[in-house]
């Protein structure tokens, strides 16, 4: 959208408060939502947890197709659809609640070459699982699934990208990791004492839809070595934002709940 | 392990406006070889048949054949060629996610600017790029490249081949003066990213940076944008002073 208009939308954003029935749209959990996407979702989902706003997540199998512009996932706040999310950050900054205002220009900066990288390497590793079913009925899931596919394989090819072998798939991705777990250091979130960064909570839900890439044992345990430490990042995440009753399925909790015990048990069993 | 006195050849793009090389890729590479102290013959593809087959840039030493910059990059630091010797892991994580917001943020803006913005393709990189081909590849090697540029803009910014360019113009020319104010910020006012000796990643924001900084493009916001941040531009000339100055500027 043009830069008016997106003042615009900055300004009606201002003027209403964040209401209590603001809902999140992401495709169908199980089969049909691709590795990016997933991520992004789960960070949208922790990004406005982590501000103290509510928001219902609500599975569709034509989440792409209600999005405004195609991708996922996205909001609706309001009257407003928001997607994607850069602007649902901008969007959320307009009505006063922002994590990054901390931050200087160069740890901006840095925030933001760091979210490139994570963004690159899940694009490098949805080559290596290509699974994206459909809930349609024949012959529609077929084509759609396979166009999907299709999709994702031209941009690898214009990127350069198509050629690349398995291994270096996972070279690149443990690369990644290590960079991350590099750049974590001792600290106890990304760029300071609290979790001020938006790119905390994108990270934090990283692991979970690479960890079912499940790549061959050598190459998991290079994995698993450079995860290290978000282990212990991870865990500090969690014990701060620790349910006290049991989730519900659809909520954020229950994903995240889900996931990390998912982690937890295969990590186990394969050391 | 290669032979370490085994001569190195890089094919690569020619040079003007002031630069060893006009193309992006191939000046990352040069630049990388001056840093880290790897000689090199380079052999500029321009007028050969190879401005039509080659992908450029390509580096030859002995039997091996290395394409494209990162993996030119990393060959070179394996043959002990390593400028980037004296950075921390943390650093050299940094390195690694500011090439991903290069190669995500400006390239798309790049790419547009001389390939597909029409003024400029017409008046500045088609005759340019033809008049270093030969008949008949110099009707041939612009609109091939174009095309190829055209086409990585959309499937990276646009959703669906049904886009138009026009449609995605506005945010990657946003995205691309925001990658340009995250360096500027990043460098402050050190000579290089990393202390006061060049690494990798100066050679990529060098090789981006330097053909937008000094080709005269007549319409170009990007690049109005690009000399407002002295810093930048002050990066830029640095490097051709100290490395690739007028009495030697291949090596």
């Amino acid at each position: 959208m043009s830069l008016a208009t997106e003042a615009f939308m900055s300004q009606i954003a201002a003027a209403e408060p964040w209401p209590e029935n603001a809902t999140l749209y992401q495709p169908l959990r199980e089969d049909q939502i691709l590795l990016s996407d997933c991520a992004s979702s789960l960070a949208v989902q922790a990004f406005l947890r982590m501000c103290g706003l509510p928001v219902q997540v609500v599975c569709r199998a034509n989440a792409e197709y209600m999005s405004p512009s195609g991708k996922i996932p996205f909001i609706h706040v309001g009257n407003q659809v928001v997607s994607e999310l850069g602007p649902i950050v901008q969007f959320t900054k307009a009505k006063g609640h922002s994590l990054s205002a901390g931050l200087d220009d160069v740890q901006r900066a840095e925030m933001k070459a760091y979210m490139e990288l994570v963004n690159n390497m899940l694009l490098t590793a949805e080559i290596s699982r290509p699974r994206y079913s459909s809930p349609y009925s024949w012959p529609l899931n077929n084509i759609l699934a396979f166009q999907k596919q299709w999709e994702v394989r031209r941009k690898m090819n214009a990127i350069g990208w198509g050629g690349k072998t398995l291994e270096k798939v996972y070279e690149d991705v443990s690369q990644c990791f290590q960079a991350l777990s590099q750049r974590l250091g001792t600290q106890t979130y990304f760029f300071a004492k609290q979790y001020v960064c938006s790119i905390d909570q994108f990270n934090f839900y990283l692991y979970k839809p690479l960890y079912e890439l499940l790549p061959p044992s050598g190459w998991r345990l290079v994995i698993i070595q450079a995860l290290q430490q978000w282990y212990t990042y991870v865990q500090r995440v969690i014990f701060h934002w620790k349910p006290l009753t049991p989730p519900q399925p659809g909520t954020p909790h229950y994903l995240r709940s889900t996931g990390l015990s998912h982690l937890f048990s295969t990590h186990v069993r394969t050391i | 392990m290669t032979n370490m006195a085994a001569a190195m050849e890089l094919k690569c793009w020619g040079g003007d406006w002031g630069l060893p090389s006009v193309h992006t890729d191939s000046l990352i590479v040069l630049a990388y070889t001056k840093f880290s102290g790897a000689k090199v013959t380079v052999s500029p593809i321009d007028w050969t048949w190879k401005t039509l087959t080659a992908t450029v840039p390509e580096l030859l030493c002995g039997d091996s054949t290395v394409q494209e910059p990162t993996q030119i990059l990393n060959f070179l630091r394996k043959q002990r060629f390593n400028a980037d010797y004296e950075l921390t892991a943390r650093q050299g994580a940094d390195t690694m996610a500011y090439i991903a917001l290069l190669e995500e943020k400006l390239r798309p803006a790049l790419l547009h600017t001389f390939w597909v913005d029409a003024e400029n393709y017409a008046s500045l990189t088609r005759p340019w790029f033809a008049s270093r081909s030969p008949f008949p590849l110099n009707l041939l090697v612009p609109c091939c490249h174009a095309k190829n540029a055209l086409s990585r803009i959309l499937l990276m910014k646009g959703e669906a081949p049904l886009h138009r360019i026009s449609e995605v113009e506005v945010k990657i020319y946003s995205d691309a003066k925001e990658c340009l104010n995250l360096l500027s910020y990043r460098l402050g006012t050190e000579n290089f990213f990393f202390g006061n000796m060049p690494t990798s990643l100066d050679a990529f924001v060098f090789g981006f940076l330097a053909p937008l900084c000094k080709a005269s493009l007549p319409s170009s916001p990007l690049q109005s944008h690009l000399r407002q941040l002295e810093n930048l531009t002050h990066f830029c000339d640095t490097v051709l002073a100290a490395y690739f100055s007028s009495d030697h500027p291949y090596g």
